[in-house]
């Protein structure tokens, strides 16, 4: 097939990978962005209470 | 004696989703520009739409890797655990590009070249650069103790952010089925103003997915500490 054919497919399919790919590692990112700060929170507030108690 | 500070603050989110929000709409400007406004070329017909998302993958992809080298470099210096955590965002992030730019070619290839995949100098050393990325993340995610995970991490993104020159350098040092490196010079200006559009969409996506993702290491580190911290005064 010479590449001036209509080759629409392969261009659908580059942008729909394209767009797929970084649009999932979006979703991903907010994610781990998300249980990173509760996990952080979380580990914050029982430093304060250990160190409550320690007192 | 480790050398890893534990005292510093986790980065806040300030005003980087709002960064996000811009670059998403300058993206989508970016790409129906590309595939709107500019015409069909003469030698390869409408497949010249997959260079505005080849190519800025392919350019973005290179300065990942110099912000792992930078990082790595610095982290080999300074030995302040926030540099490498920096170098880890990047890698992941341009390995992310590396592999999308590997998809996009291989999408590219097969009806320019009529082959999917071709042992070409410039492919080769994409592949390879791919590779020792994903050994980059293989060997963070087997590593428990974090200072020789940082140092190993470091050595290896130095090297592989090496090999981005290899890559740059392919198509000159041998004969190669892949085109030349193209500037705005040898690209015709019907096609350069989508290119630099999509190029600084794909930067600016790259800048906000690896300060986010920095963002995120660092709270899981952060809370690691602090969670240590707990146990020493509970111990």
């Amino acid at each position: 097939m010479p590449p001036t054919a209509n080759n629409w497919n392969f261009v659908i399919a580059a942008y729909v990978i394209a767009w797929v790919t970084l649009g999932g590692y979006w979703l991903f990112v907010h994610r781990a962005v998300r249980q990173a700060r509760a996990q952080y929170d979380q580990a914050v507030s029982a430093a304060a209470k250990s160190e409550g108690t320690s007192k | 004696m480790s050398t890893q500070s534990t005292s510093w603050v986790p980065p806040r989110a300030g005003r980087w989703p709002l960064f996000g929000a811009f670059t998403i709409l300058f993206l989508i400007a970016g790409q129906v520009l590309g595939l709107t406004q500019s015409p069909a070329d003469r030698d390869m017909g409408d497949l010249e739409k997959i260079i505005y998302v080849h190519v800025p993958a392919a350019w973005v992809m290179s300065v990942t890797f110099a912000i792992v080298m930078f990082y790595s470099l610095r982290y080999l210096w300074k030995r302040d655990e926030r540099d490498d955590l920096a170098a880890a965002a990047a890698a992941e992030v341009g390995t992310l590009l590396n592999g999308l730019t590997l998809a996009l070619g291989m999408i590219f290839g097969k009806p320019t070249w009529g082959v999917w995949w071709a042992w070409d100098a410039r492919l080769t050393s994409t592949l390879v650069l791919f590779l020792i990325f994903i050994g980059y993340l293989s060997l963070r995610e087997f590593v428990d103790d974090p200072e020789r995970r940082a140092q190993w991490s470091a050595a290896v993104g130095i090297l592989g952010a090496i090999n981005v020159g290899i890559v740059y350098m392919s198509v000159r040092w041998w004969r190669t089925l892949h085109q030349m490196q193209s500037s705005p010079e040898t690209v015709d200006a019907t096609y350069v103003l989508a290119l630099r559009v999509n190029a600084f969409a794909f930067l600016f996506l790259m800048i906000y997915f690896v300060r986010r993702r920095y963002e995120s290491l660092c709270l899981v580190r952060a809370a690691d500490h602090a969670a240590e911290a707990a146990a020493l005064r509970g111990a």
